[in-house]
């Protein structure tokens, strides 16, 4: 696959957690680039051709943020942020500066491959194809679906729904943003009159969770909003 | 309405406004000084019967009917007390003491007389005259003997010696020489001789006035008291003065030995007959005014008591009053008075006295003319005063600096002054100007001079006034509220006041109601004392002090009525502070309250400081958990990703298994770590994010989400829920980990077998959720401890949780307002969450139906 010889950037000042990702890296395939800094992080980036950048934020003579703003003005390529830092201020930040995603430390290695691979994905593959306008077609982030087709796709991976799954996820998604209560899920997507339906719905929520989402524990586009309901992020 | 043309100012350059000033000054200097003169000399020129008009013609003048009225007094006077005591030969054979007065009495008017050997001659160069006393002879003689002891033998031998010769025996004085009068001649003779010698004159006769004269002028009226039966008539009698004559007059004597005359003169005229050693002398001479030193010794009062000092005894009761006081009338049918203006002498005087009037006359109509010119002068100067003031001429002397209640003062002061006519009593304006002596002269010029003065000072400071009051500056001009706001400004600033302000709003009230107390406690008990005295001779001062006891209260309680105002300022300040919001009423300096805002001011500042303080504290609490949890995870970080490259690699089984135990341990620093940090936030209540929610969905969901982990544990759930919704306000993120670490731990720690029960109900207003299971392990712990962070129930168990998760628990729910309890019974763990219910209206409940 040519992906796989897809060149990643891995920046942190802390050259232990370098070395380790790298090596995670190089042991699934990728061709990997170390930087302890944002401006040799800048200065590599210039170098060679590079498909990914994980990146941390908390870094000598320049952080990661600003790093991120500099090759966000020239580069279109996936950035994923690995911070310590976790607070949701945290991650709103930097996504909003140009982030793809963002990895809170200690991170869980099966998840930062799932992760990368997922940016890749999407980057090197559907970003190519670019944007074919189909008219059936939700897009959110990574996540697709086509109506008629009935076909789920995440980063480009397809995904296998039940029929009632791909109700909800197209209830839902067709109206991202916005929150519906499991009664009005339920009332929508069995047109039963809804009584008790909380356990129902959220075993499919969660099903579907499990099936489009890296970390169904801290989902990217199906939240629980606690005590009012479910939606879909409507994300960039 | 200031004017801003020139046009107006013109008609008042400056030199013509000083010209008028000098000249303005000038008449009415003028005209007070003839004003003064004329005044002056109306006095000796005026009607007797209306004294604001002047006599015109000298022979009606008040002067020359004194000179005639006295004239007549002398005489008659002089007819009684010696003539009628006198033998053929005109020696005196009267009492001393009478005659010693008479002479006194001559002595102290003034009057011109000679002692001849012939008895006592007025003399006059006014007057022709002619006295004389004629005694009846019996009737002499029983009178005589009746009246007076002393001269009673000699008079009686006399009378019959004259008795033989003639039926009466008359004598006479005169200052007419004998070929007119002499003592050849009968009376009769010697009266018809008189009559028709003058061509004017007065005659009294047989108690008969026959007046001749052209003109004596009339004289209001003057009176006495009569005697009848021995006693004083108790009112006066009042005769007038005829036009043309004098009135007649009388006399008598009393049980004192005083002889009192009322011929012609307002204040009786008395002689004693006894002399002033002798007691009943010194009676009647200490009753009244001592002629020889003309000092009231005595004034008669009616008293009834008699005292003595170093001057006498004196009786308090009037001498008229006394028991043994008798009067008896004076015998007048044989006095005969004949008065007459020498000739040529009148005319003279008339001369002189028509040049007086005309004198008079011209110091009026000078008078009349300088108080038109003056008054001209002024209106012309006011005018240009008004104008000034309009035009807000600058540069003018005094102009706002004198305040102008100052010149208010000045103003009425020196034109009240000048109007009332105190100046005028200067003296020298009643020479004549023909004849004025070197002294009154400059008098004349000095009074003259004053009055010039006091005028234009006068005209001065009106035209300041006018320019002030035009000008519009007015308000500004008055000095004496500047004064009281330059001494309250001295008084803000004594140290007295510094101190007074200090004192507490409480305080001043108290202090101030006790003083109210006190003064009007004086004033109560002045008045009460007074009344139960019944003396009011401090009548007056009582008064005053009710008054000021009055003033004082009512000044009192309008300041108490401020003080209430600022105290419901302060009132509102302590809200404020209570509710911590901004106070923005503005606190005077010199408030009353200052006081005590200052130091609620102080409390609010340290309140506002603790809070502050308390804020950066757990700020600062926070950003050393966060720092401290970075530390830790970045470590971590290597850890984990080495522990599964390790993983990754060939190992033998011993150290895959090593490898495994560095995992799971990795993987449970990697979760203590995160709810460290979590909890340090809920505690300190940032991060918090409040929303609206349906706790039963919440649960719902929890449980829902839940449920693969309840299966797998092979424990029964028994699940309670009454409740269909319960809205309440709450972070849903922080109560679905609340109620997620419930179940997690009710499912890790319960019995084998044993069953969970999750109650959700509602009690009052108020949900609350109940997890109930039996412990696998014995309770060892209360219920306090088991909240406190890194406690956990089985204390040797080393395998999953962090041990924070009731903590994480207790401080989430309480972060959202609600309460976590731990109930301990046997081996029964029980956990209660208490939620208040928020009360949805039913509008909102039916918008929210739109909604869905």
């Amino acid at each position: 696959m040519e992906q796989l010889a897809a060149k990643i950037l891995v920046v942190d000042d802390d050259r232990d957690i370098v070395a380790a990702i790298a090596k995670l890296l190089e042991m699934e395939g990728y061709d990997t680039i170390r930087a302890y800094d944002g401006i040799e992080a800048l200065e590599k980036l210039a170098e060679n051709d590079i498909q990914l950048i994980l990146i941390d934020v908390m870094m000598p003579r320049m952080d990661g943020l600003s790093a991120i703003m500099k090759i966000r003005d020239k580069r279109n390529i996936p950035i994923i942020v690995l911070s310590a830092k976790s607070e949701d201020t945290d991650k709103i930040l930097g996504l909003s500066m140009g982030a793809d995603d963002y990895i809170t430390k200690p991170y869980n290695p099966m998840e930062l491959i799932a992760r990368v691979k997922s940016s890749l994905r999407r980057y090197i593959q559907l970003g190519d194809i670019g944007s074919i306008n189909k008219t059936d077609v939700i897009k959110i982030g990574g996540l697709e679906l086509d109506k008629s087709a009935k076909q789920v796709t995440v980063d480009g991976e397809p995904v296998r729904l039940t029929a009632t799954e791909l109700k909800i996820l197209e209830l839902l998604m067709e109206n991202a943003g916005r929150v519906f209560s499991a009664e009005e899920i339920y009332r929508k997507v069995w047109n039963e009159d809804a009584y008790a339906v909380e356990n129902t719905v959220m075993v499919h929520i969660r099903h579907i969770r499990e099936k489009i989402e890296i970390d169904p524990k801290d989902p990217r586009y199906l939240k629980v909003v606690w005590g009012i309901g479910y939606k879909i992020e409507k994300c960039s | 309405m200031a004017i801003k043309s020139k046009n107006a100012a013109r008609f008042f350059p400056r030199a013509a406004r000083i010209t008028a000033f000098i000249l303005a000054c000038v008449f009415s200097g003028t005209m007070l000084f003839s004003e003064a003169t004329a005044r002056n000399k109306s006095y000796s020129l005026r009607k007797a019967d209306a004294y604001d008009e002047i006599e015109t013609s000298y022979a009606s003048s008040e002067e020359y009917r004194d000179q005639l009225k006295d004239m007549y007094e002398e005489l008659c006077i002089l007819g009684i007390c010696e003539l009628a005591n006198c033998d053929e030969e005109m020696n005196y054979m009267g009492n001393k003491y009478i005659m010693s007065d008479l002479l006194y009495y001559l002595d102290y008017n003034h009057y011109g007389y000679k002692k001849t050997d012939k008895g006592i001659r007025p003399v006059s160069d006014m007057f022709d005259y002619y006295v004389s006393y004629t005694r009846p002879r019996d009737a002499a003689a029983d009178e005589l003997s009746e009246d007076e002891e002393s001269t009673d033998s000699e008079m009686t031998a006399e009378e019959t010696a004259e008795e033989v010769q003639a039926e009466d025996m008359t004598l006479f004085a005169t200052n007419l020489t004998s070929d007119v009068i002499s003592e050849g001649m009968t009376e009769k003779e010697r009266l018809s001789r008189l009559q028709d010698s003058f061509s004017s004159y007065i005659l009294r006769a047989d108690d008969v006035m026959t007046s001749d004269m052209t003109s004596s002028g009339s004289m209001l009226y003057y009176s006495y008291k009569t005697v009848e039966d021995g006693k004083l008539s108790a009112d006066y009698t009042d005769e007038a003065y005829p036009d043309n004559f004098l009135p007649m007059g009388g006399w008598y004597h009393d049980s004192y030995g005083r002889y009192v005359f009322n011929f012609g003169n307002h204040e009786p005229i008395r002689f004693f007959a006894y002399p002033e050693t002798t007691e009943e002398g010194r009676i009647a001479r200490q009753e009244y005014t001592d002629i020889k030193t003309d000092t009231v010794i005595y004034e008669p009062e009616i008293y009834d008591t008699m005292w003595q000092n170093e001057e006498g005894v004196f009786y308090s009761r009037s001498i008229f009053e006394m028991p043994d006081y008798k009067a008896y009338a004076g015998e007048t049918s044989g006095l005969t008075v004949f008065i007459a203006p020498k000739a040529g002498l009148l005319e003279e005087y008339s001369t002189a006295y028509a040049r007086e009037v005309s004198e008079y006359e011209l110091y009026r109509n000078i008078e009349t003319v300088s108080a038109v010119l003056a008054l001209l002068m002024i209106l012309y100067l006011a005018a240009a005063a008004v104008i000034s003031g309009l035009c807000r001429e600058e540069g003018q002397l005094f102009s706002g600096r004198v305040p102008i209640e100052f010149l208010l003062l000045a103003f009425v002061l020196i034109s009240s002054y000048l109007v009332s006519g105190h100046i005028y009593s200067y003296s020298s304006f009643t020479q004549p100007l023909h004849s004025i002596t070197r002294s009154a002269l400059i008098g004349n010029v000095v009074y003259f001079a004053a009055g010039l003065l006091l005028s234009a000072a006068d005209i001065f400071i009106l035209m300041q006034i006018l320019r002030t009051v035009f000008g519009g500056r007015l308000r500004k001009s008055f000095g004496l509220p500047k004064l009281i706001r330059r001494l309250t400004n001295y008084y803000h600033s004594t140290a007295i006041y510094q101190k007074i302000r200090l004192i507490p709003a409480g305080e001043k009230l108290k202090r101030r109601t006790i003083n109210t107390f006190i003064i009007c406690g004086i004033a109560v008990a002045a008045v009460i004392v007074l009344i139960a005295a019944e003396s009011w001779d401090f009548e007056g001062v009582v008064l005053l002090l009710i008054f000021a006891a009055g003033v004082y209260t009512i000044y009192m309680l309008v300041r108490n009525l401020f003080l209430a105002g600022e105290i419901s300022k302060l009132e509102k300040r302590i809200d404020a502070l209570k509710h911590d919001e901004p106070f923005d009423e503005e606190i005077a300096d010199n408030s009353e309250i200052k006081a005590d805002i200052d130091k609620l001011e102080s409390i609010s500042e340290a309140v506002n400081e603790a809070v502050e303080e308390r804020l950066k504290s757990e700020r600062m609490k926070i950003e050393l958990v966060a720092n401290v949890s970075h530390d830790l995870k970045t470590p971590l970080t290597s850890i984990i990703s080495y522990i599964d490259l390790l993983k990754k690699s060939e190992l033998d089984d011993e150290a895959a298994a090593y490898v495994e135990i560095l995992d799971k341990k990795s993987q449970k620093l990697k979760s203590i770590v995160a709810d460290v940090f979590s909890l340090a936030k809920a505690t300190s209540g940032i991060d918090v994010n409040m929303e609206e929610l349906d706790f039963v969905m919440l649960f719902n969901q929890s449980y829902a989400d839940a449920e693969d982990k309840i299966s797998s544990s092979g424990k029964t759930i028994k699940l309670t829920v009454t409740e269909q919704t319960a809205p309440v306000m709450g972070d849903g993120a922080k109560l679905y980990r609340v109620l997620q670490n419930l179940i997690d731990n009710a499912l890790k720690y319960s019995m084998e077998g044993s069953r969970i029960f999750l109650e959700l109900t509602r009690k009052d207003n108020s949900v609350v959720f109940i997890a109930k299971n039996t412990s696998s392990y014995p309770i060892d712990f209360t219920a306090d401890e088991i909240t406190e962070r890194f406690v956990r129930g089985d204390k040797s168990r080393t395998d999953g949780g962090s041990g924070l998760g009731l903590s994480i628990a207790k401080s989430f729910t309480e972060a959202c307002g609600g309460t976590f309890d731990i109930e301990l019974d046997g081996d029964m763990f029980k956990a209660i969450l208490t939620l208040p219910i928020r009360e949805i209206k039913e509008e909102e409940k039916n918008e929210e139906k739109d909604i869905l």
